[in-house]
Order: C-alpha cells, then sequence, then structure tokens
C-alpha cells in the first residue's frame, strides 16, 4: 500500500489538474471574500457589518468541493484506466484492494488539501477584514470534523464510479450529474425535512402595539413517518449536510450542535459500505 | 525441466462462450515462447489471466511453481513483466518520469539502473520529450522499460511488434535476443507475425479455440520442417538399408514412409531400390515454414 501511496503521490507532484483545483480553490477563496466584502459595504448602511462573515466564509468552501473531488477523482483515476497503467501495478503484484484503497486514499488526501488552501487563504485575507471566527472553539472543530466526513463520503463515492466504471469519460459526466441530482434531491427533501406540524401563521397586532403570532397547524406536512424518511434521506445525503453546514448553522442552536455531532456517524457507515462494496465489484471486475 | 509459468486446465468463460478451454501451457526457464493464435483464439485472455487482470473460471495456473489459489501468486508476479495489448505508459510524462513511477510502483529505494535501462531499451537521449510525442517504437521500447523495472526474469509480451515499421521491428527483435540471451529472461510473446516470431522463438505453443493444441521447441519444429522428401515404399526395411550403406539422411515415419533429408537423384534410388524388391509407391517433396507447420496443424486457415 505504502508503495502505491508512494507512486500516487509523485505522480500528483506534477499532474495538472491537481495544480489547476488547486489554482482554483486559491480563486474561489478571493472571490468568495471579494464578494462578501462587498455585500458588506453595500448593506452596511442597513444592517451593520456583519460580525460573523468570517464564520460565514470558512463553511461556504464545502458546497463545491463536491465537485472539484468529482473532476479529481474521475480524471486521476481515470486516467489509470485510459493510459492501462493499472495493469503495471496488478503485474507488479499489487493487490486490488490495495490499489482502491490507495486511490480513496489519495482522493480523500487531495480533498482535505485543498480545503486547507482555502481555508488558509480565507484566514489570511478575512480575518483582517472581518474579524476572528465568531463560533465557539467546540463548534468550529464539530463543524471541521463534519467537513472532513463529508470530504471523505464524497472521496469514497466518486472512487467508487472511477474504478468500478473504466471509462474517463463516463466516470467523469456520472460523477458530476451525481453531485448535482443530490442537489435536487436536497431542494426536494429539505422542505418536506425540515416542515414542522404547526406553524406560526397569523401575526396579530394589538392596540398597544404588541405582537403576537396565531399557532396554525400545518396543512403541508405530510406525517411523522414521511417526515423521518425525508431526515433519513437527508442525513446520508453529503450534499444535504453541506449545505446546511454552510447556509444556516453560523447562529448554531444546541439542537443543531447536537444533530452535527450525530452526522459523522451518518458518513462513517455511507463510508464504510460504499468502500466494502466498491472493493468487492473491483475485485471481480474483468481488468483489459 | 523447469517451467517459469504452467497452466493446468485453464479455462475461462465470458458467459457461454469459453475463451480458454482446459488450457494446459509450460514455459521452460530461459525460453522465448511464442505463442501463436488467430484472431479470437484465446491469447490475449490467457495473457490477462496471467497477469492477474482477470481470474480464470476453472482450473490453475503456476508462476515459478507458485499456484493461482495460494496469495502468494502476488510476490510471484513481483519477478514478472508484461505488456498487454499495448504499452501501458502516461502519454504527459517523460520516459524518465514514467519510469520513476514505476520505480515506485514496484518498491525500489532509489533509482539505481534507471540511466542503464533506458539505455537498453535506447531511450537515453528522450530528455523532456513526453511519451504521447514518441513514435510507436519508442513507446513500445519505454513499456519494455517499464516491464523491465525490477529486474524481472519473466517478461509478458502481447504483440509487442503490431504496428511497428520495419525497423521498429529488429530494435525490438534485437532487444528481446539481447535481454533473453545477457540478462536470461524468459520470454511468452504472442504475435501475429510468424515470420519474426520465428526468428526469436525457441518455443512455440500453438493455440486455437482456447486450447494449446501443440507445444513444441524449435529444434523439433526445424527437423519437422526441414527440406525433405518423402518416400513411400512396399519394403522400408530395404530402403532404410539402402540408405545407411550410401550415407544418406533420412528417417523412418511409418512402416511406408521414409523421410529422406538429402539431396538425391530419385531416377537413380528407384532404380537401385527396384533391385532390393523395393518399389516407391508415392514421393512428395516438401518444406514446411512455421506458417505452413501452423496452418497444417490448425487446418488450413491462415488468419493468423
Amino acid at each position: 500500500m505504502y508503495k502505491l501511496l508512494n507512486a500516487s503521490f509523485y505522480r500528483l507532484r506534477k499532474n495538472k489538474i491537481f495544480l489547476g483545483l488547486v489554482i482554483l480553490t486559491i480563486i474561489i477563496a478571493v472571490f468568495m471574500i471579494v464578494s462578501e466584502y462587498l455585500n458588506n459595504i453595500k448593506y452596511s448602511s442597513v444592517f451593520g457589518i456583519s460580525s460573523n462573515t468570517t464564520d460565514i466564509l470558512l463553511m461556504k468552501f464545502i458546497n463545491i468541493i463536491g465537485f472539484l473531488i468529482a473532476i479529481f477523482t474521475s480524471l486521476f483515476v481515470g486516467a489509470e484506466y485510459s493510459d492501462g497503467t493499472i495493469r503495471n501495478k496488478i503485474v507488479a503484484g499489487h493487490s486490488k484492494k490495495n490499489i482502491y484503497l490507495s486511490n480513496l486514499i489519495v482522493s480523500i488526501l487531495v480533498g482535505i488539501f485543498l480545503e486547507l488552501i482555502y481555508l488558509i487563504v480565507i484566514s489570511i485575507f478575512s480575518i483582517p477584514i472581518f474579524g476572528l471566527v465568531q463560533m465557539n472553539f467546540s463548534q468550529l472543530a464539530v463543524i471541521l470534523l463534519d467537513i472532513i466526513m463529508i470530504i471523505i463520503v464524497y472521496s469514497s463515492i466518486f472512487n467508487f464510479i472511477a474504478l468500478i466504471c473504466s471509462n474517463i469519460t463516463i466516470s467523469t459526466v456520472s460523477s458530476l450529474l451525481l453531485i448535482l441530482i443530490m442537489f435536487v434531491i436536497d431542494m426536494l427533501l429539505s422542505p418536506t425535512a425540515n416542515s414542522t406540524e404547526y406553524i406560526q401563521k397569523n401575526i396579530v397586532m394589538d392596540e398597544k402595539g404588541n405582537v403576537t403570532y396565531e399557532v396554525v397547524k400545518n396543512e403541508d406536512y405530510p406525517g411523522k413517518l414521511v417526515q423521518t424518511i425525508c431526515k433519513t434521506i437527508s442525513n446520508f445525503n453529503p450534499v444535504s449536510q453541506a449545505i446546511e453546514i454552510s447556509g444556516n448553522k453560523i447562529n448554531m442552536n444546541e439542537e443543531d450542535f447536537n444533530n452535527m455531532k450525530v452526522y459523522p456517524l451518518y458518513f462513517l457507515g455511507l463510508i464504510i459500505i460504499i468502500t466494502a462494496i466498491g472493493i468487492y465489484l473491483f475485485n471481480i471486475k474483468e481488468l483489459k | 525441466m523447469e517451467y517459469i509459468l504452467e497452466t493446468q486446465n485453464l479455462e475461462k468463460k465470458y458467459k457461454n462462450f469459453k475463451a480458454l478451454d482446459n488450457l494446459n501451457m509450460h514455459i521452460p526457464k530461459g525460453s522465448i515462447y511464442g505463442l501463436i493464435g488467430k484472431n479470437g483464439a484465446g491469447k490475449t485472455t490467457l495473457i490477462r489471466v496471467i497477469c492477474g487482470l482477470q481470474k480464470p473460471t476453472n482450473g490453475t495456473y503456476s508462476i515459478y511453481g507458485i499456484s493461482n489459489t495460494n496469495k502468494k501468486i502476488t510476490d510471484a508476479r513481483k519477478r514478472m513483466g508484461a505488456i498487454v495489448e499495448l504499452p501501458a505508459i502516461r502519454l504527459e510524462a517523460t520516459a524518465m518520469d514514467n519510469l520513476k513511477e514505476q520505480y515506485k510502483i514496484v518498491g525500489l529505494p532509489n533509482y539505481d539502473n534507471l540511466e542503464e535501462l533506458l539505455k537498453i531499451v535506447g531511450l537515453t537521449n528522450t530528455g523532456k520529450k513526453k511519451a504521447k510525442n514518441f513514435s510507436l517504437g519508442m513507446k513500445q521500447r519505454l513499456g519494455i522499460a517499464i516491464a523491465l523495472v525490477g529486474n524481472p526474469d519473466f517478461l509478458i509480451l502481447d504483440e509487442p511488434i503490431n504496428g511497428l515499421d520495419p525497423e521498429g521491428i529488429i530494435e525490438i527483435r534485437e532487444l528481446i535476443l539481447k535481454l533473453n540471451k545477457e540478462k536470461k529472461i524468459t520470454f511468452l510473446i504472442s504475435s501475429h507475425y510468424l515470420d519474426e516470431l520465428s526468428k526469436i522463438a525457441t518455443e512455440y505453443g500453438f493455440i486455437d479455440k482456447g486450447k494449446i493444441i501443440k507445444e513444441i521447441s524449435k529444434q523439433e519444429l526445424e527437423k519437422s520442417s526441414r527440406k525433405r522428401i518423402e518416400i513411400k515404399v512396399n519394403n522400408i526395411k530395404e530402403c532404410a538399408l539402402y540408405l545407411e550403406q550410401n550415407n544418406i539422411s533420412y528417417e523412418v515415419i511409418s512402416d511406408e514412409i521414409i523421410n529422406i533429408y538429402d539431396l538425391v537423384n530419385i531416377s537413380e534410388l528407384a532404380i537401385e531400390l527396384s533391385k532390393r524388391n523395393c518399389i516407391i509407391n508415392g514421393f512428395n517433396e516438401k518444406e514446411e515454414s512455421l506458417e505452413n507447420y501452423y496452418i497444417n496443424l490448425i487446418g488450413g486457415n491462415s488468419n493468423v
């Protein structure tokens, strides 16, 4: 396994796709900072400068990194098939399991490296402009753990596709399509998963100007069972979790925080299942 | 005899199609084994199975005496190199980078002998030229260099001269002979080019419909392919006696047939034999090339 990793890292050093993705990550980070800066200037007269802009920026990349991992893994692993070099590894006496796992490790490490590059760029430029991170250390640690787990899930999925489907074009297109499908699934399931049985509807203002909300039954509430199914699917969907982390978890309450602590377990299960099936299928795959 | 590779009733099925059917093969150590068969005969499938790219449906094979059912087969594979169909090289990398990556795959601690490898295959002056800009012959030689990383003593080359120009064919031929002679590397070579194969192979295996139908050494083949006159006589004993007395090289094939390898005057021979009550009932002048031998063996179809 060490030999395979060593060979992959040697190849990575001169890999143009990897270099391109590193540059793209830096560009994305700078673009995010500039975009937030312009937003802050635009709305500062109304809302004032947002105090948690650095927090927001740190989490945003997780929505994009899936695409980058999909591109890297499909092309890096796919090239093994298109160049035929996967044969060199097998003939040199490496087991298919080790080839699968070494590619997975490389994909994960590249994902984490890109995330790290993003975080470093954000830290360098965002902290002097927008100030320090506002969330406490434990929240930050849990979110970073979630981010790493999401990266591993993405890598597991795309490594699976790249090694089982030996055509580089098909695996790249399939991986990118899959992310889009996961986004669509999240869009479809999210309203149901997050809906409540009762909602605040009508705003009532008394003579003294006090505002109260009328709580009414939510007619669109699908029922407990359907909601549980939707929530479970969302919990296993890395895109859903990425959106949750990057979107509405800046002001995390206790329940959100507890949920965040549980997500890595869902991901761990997913990673184990995908990798086990992947190794099994790759093992019986007839290579040419 | 010590065999580098042996297969025992090897079978490979793709759904209902048997690509390999009870295939038995023996590659002696130090030989250049030419695997000959027409398209779809099972040559590449056999090589894929031996290289571990595909698993046999039934039967076994052993490399250096280690069976494929033994987990140590991966260790045995470390002593072999292969080019299956096309040379497996990174087209975007230089010859040097391709080799360095293979050094790491094999697990060599340093790049010792790398220059020597490039020299052996004649790629020392490629510098920063990427493999995608190499000629077919250069790519093939780079593929061989990659297969040679780790000093294997068994090389498998699947159609190594396919698509090469005459110069490239000569280069590869010379390289194979050099590696076999100097480094004592055993070769398994599948090829359509029977003339080329006949120039280097020391052993032949003829494959048809997934079976090895004949294994023969170069000496045996030459013997059976020598220019000769095959005569059919009614008294084989007298005929043999006459040939023996006149120092004419011959071989008794059956009770009626005898092969004469020296140049003889048939009329004189017929007269002399008739004096000994031996009548020639028929004769046939024969000379077989590898191609003729193959065609006779397979049954007239020359689509190699």
